[in-house]
């Protein structure tokens, strides 16, 4: 069965609809290097450079209903190689914010509306957070060489904040007390957030501009109320 | 002498005819039509400067610094006497409808006609506009500087859409790869075509419709534009072929006044004295017209003052009367023989190569100067000491000067390249120097191997030497073979001065294809 070839007029294409996007595909040379190195080129199909041309068409509605913005892992290999210094991550996130949000796949909106609403991924109170680095905190105290440690929570000008992922209070607890481990013995003055400590910013990933905005703005909160000059950002 | 003909009235041709009216130099202009308003305007002001309008060259005599020229002017016989000869008639255009399967129409126009349009500021009512170059023949940069530049003032006046579908973005000049990213951010946009071109309708009605599939998408894309610009070929001037007759001068496969010789640097020709320039020398950017039109000034001024060094060597007549066979003056690649009441070889002007002294069937030619008699002398010279217990053949090795002397050279002081023992080396101005004479008294004096090595094809300094030494010695092997001489024992070669490896080469294979051979055996 033959299909017919859809033919496009290009004049009803709007080259310019993201010119604003500082991304440059337009300077695309076809080189390929972006296939090539690319570490999930073929998963669905996936190419970089059908995507970079796509976009510079103006055919990018065909992108944002696809799987592939979400098939790329952000890694950069693509921007690192490209002779024309096009920002292939960036141009695949900004793909990603042209989709409705209640069909960002998989978890990813709905980790992150509870984030905007709660302070963290999970919806976690704040009594149970608490109540969850007490009980590790006294774990380790139980340990030979860390007998007085303690978690200290929002310390007015300490070293160093550091953020929290939240699998470390949730399925991963006993992670914790590896980094706590180092900065006892390294008589660090640190401290994590009481509230809106959630380290993981799915902004970020679903190219939700505005929700990236507020968790790194609660961040950086913390530091100017707290009086932290230095922040561990980890995830 | 201070007077310079210029042929042409392009931009180019003025120039230079400027640099040397700048430098007290006069100039006359022939022009095949009459010229236009602005050209008198900007260069009637000088008083040294003569405009002869409607004139066609009829024949040119004499040689550098001293050239007589018959012209015919509105109709009347005119004797010019000029230093030298600049060629800088302008291009002409020849638009590629039939490239793209278009015919002419209000629709679809040529750049030029565009250009003119623009100029006129006859704004055009089409909104869409499409550009079509280098899709089915190579374009140049010449060519995408206007219609880029046409592209960028139509985008910047008024905002159409204006496509640009292109082959190779031939951007390698000055300036051309930011414009080219100019006229991308003002929104001209860029379609580019490998092995496949896109396919270009023109309906009854004049409607243009191009359908073309991207690789990259997999998207079929169609254009319906309103205006259509079909690029163009640059040809040279009609008026060239008849120039490159009259002045006896190389033209190359596209009709320019150049030939593909290594040795034509910048404006010069295989005539000295005659200079072609910028739109009569090739396809060139306004800028590199300029500059070739300073060249010109340049080496006519240089000409003129007599700066160049003269050769040592030089052809005289010998036998005043000859019978007019005219070879000599076919053959001398700058033709300098002149014909005058039979023929006479100016010694301002010879340039020493030999060929006509070889050539002339009646050796009625010789060479003056130290290349002629160094060369009698050394094959009179050559030492015939015979070591009977092995046989070295002696072999006599006649090299150009401009290559395979210097390749000799290389291979002499460079270890570890060998060279043949008993191999004798004489070099020549030319290869074309050699003749059926050089030759045989070679063999006469007990060579029992001659070579001569040339210049590469396209490298010979008098354009055809090494083809008429190649031909002479074909003639010559044959000519031995009928004497009794092997006519292996004569070969010939091509070589450049850098060659110092395989100079060793070619002496070593033909000394040991001598030796095979044996001794000469003497039936004289």
């Amino acid at each position: 069965m033959t299909e017919k070839i859809e033919i496009i007029d290009m004049d009803q294409l709007d080259h310019e609809r993201f010119n604003s996007w500082t991304t440059m595909q337009d300077y695309c040379i076809t080189c390929c290097l972006c296939s090539s190195s690319c570490p999930v080129s073929g998963v669905e199909d996936f190419d970089p450079r059908k995507l970079v041309r796509l976009v510079s068409l103006g055919l990018e509605n065909d992108l944002v209903e696809s799987k592939w913005p979400w098939i790329c892992t952000m890694c950069g290999k693509c921007e690192n190689l490209c002779p024309m210094n096009i920002n292939i991550p960036a141009l695949v996130r900004n793909i990603r914010s042209l989709r409705e949000r209640e069909k960002v796949p998989g978890i990813l909106h709905k980790g992150l509306e509870a984030a905007i609403k709660t302070g963290n991924n999970l919806g976690l109170p704040k009594e149970d957070y608490e109540f969850i680095l007490e009980d590790v905190a006294e774990e380790l105290a139980e340990e030979p060489g860390f007998e007085n440690f303690s978690v200290p929570v929002d310390k007015k000008g300490a070293n160093i904040l550091v953020t929290i992922h939240n699998k470390l209070v949730n399925t991963h607890t006993d992670d914790l007390k590896h980094w706590w481990k180092i900065f006892h013995a390294a008589k660090e003055e640190w401290t994590v957030p009481s509230d809106n400590w959630e380290g993981t910013n799915w902004g970020l990933f679903t190219g939700d501009d505005n929700s990236m905005k507020v968790i790194a703005g609660r961040i950086a909160e913390h530091m100017e109320k707290l009086k932290i000059k230095n922040l561990l950002w980890p995830e | 002498m201070k007077k310079i003909l210029i042929i042409g009235c392009s931009p180019c041709a003025v120039s230079s005819a400027e640099n040397l009216l700048s430098k007290g130099y006069e100039v006359v202009f022939c022009l095949k039509n009459s010229a236009s308003d602005l050209f008198l305007e900007r260069v009637q002001r000088n008083e040294a400067t003569a405009t002869l309008e409607n004139s066609q060259i009829a024949s040119c005599k004499g040689f550098n610094g001293n050239f007589e020229l018959m012209i015919i002017s509105n109709g009347k016989k005119i004797t010019q006497h000029v230093s030298s000869i600049i060629i800088a008639e302008e291009s002409t255009r020849r638009p590629n409808f039939s490239f793209y399967t278009l015919k002419e129409s209000d629709m679809v126009i040529s750049l030029s006609m565009l250009k003119t349009k623009i100029e006129a500021s006859d704004s055009t009512e089409a909104a869409k506009i499409v550009f079509l170059t280098g899709l089915t023949k190579e374009s140049n940069s010449t060519m995408l500087a206007e219609i880029m530049n046409s592209a960028l003032k139509l985008k910047i006046e008024s905002d159409k859409k204006i496509y640009i579908l292109t082959g190779n973005l031939k951007v390698a000049e000055n300036g051309l790869e930011a414009l080219y990213r100019k006229t991308r951010d003002a929104g001209v946009i860029y379609v580019k075509f490998g092995s496949t071109g896109p396919d270009i309708v023109q309906a009854e009605d004049g409607k243009v419709t191009i359908i073309f599939e991207d690789d990259i998408s997999g998207k079929k894309f169609r254009l319906k534009p309103e205006l259509t610009v079909v690029d163009e070929t640059i040809c040279p001037s009609e008026n060239l072929a008849e120039l490159a007759e009259i002045f006896r001068i190389e033209q190359d496969r596209d009709g320019f006044l150049q030939s593909d010789n290594v040795h034509c640097l910048n404006v010069l020709t295989n005539r000295k004295g005659i200079m072609v320039a910028g739109p009569s020398r090739g396809i060139f950017s306004p800028s590199e017209n300029m500059e070739d039109a300073m060249s010109c000034a340049v080496t006519a001024i240089q000409l003129a003052e007599k700066s160049l060094p003269e050769p040592e060597n030089r052809a005289e007549k010998t036998i005043d009367v000859c019978v007019g066979c005219l070879t000599c003056y076919r053959v001398c690649p700058y033709r300098v023989i002149q014909l005058d009441n039979g023929i006479s070889i100016p010694a301002e002007a010879c340039e020493g190569c030999g060929i006509c002294a070889a050539e002339c069937p009646g050796n009625r030619i010789q060479m003056k100067g130290p290349a002629g008699s160094i060369i009698n002398d050394h094959i009179k010279n050559i030492d015939t000491h015979l070591n009977e217990n092995e046989f070295t053949p002696l072999i006599i090795a006649f090299c150009c000067s401009r290559s395979a002397a210097k390749a000799a050279d290389l291979s002499t002081k460079i270890e570890p390249f060998l060279i043949p023992s008993r191999l004798k080396i004489i070099e020549l101005p030319c290869a074309g120097f050699i003749s059926f004479d050089h030759i045989l008294a070679c063999f006469k004096s007990k060579a029992n191997g001659v070579i001569v090595l040339t210049c590469h094809e396209n490298n010979c300094h008098s354009q055809n030497g090494n083809i008429y030494a190649k031909a002479r010695v074909d003639v010559m092997r044959e000519r031995l073979a009928a004497i009794g001489i092997d006519k292996e024992r004569l070969s010939i070669n091509s070589i450049s001065s850098n060659m110092g490896l395989r100079f060793s080469e070619i002496t070593n294979n033909f000394a040991n294809k001598i030796k095979t051979l044996g001794p000469t055996s003497n039936k004289k």
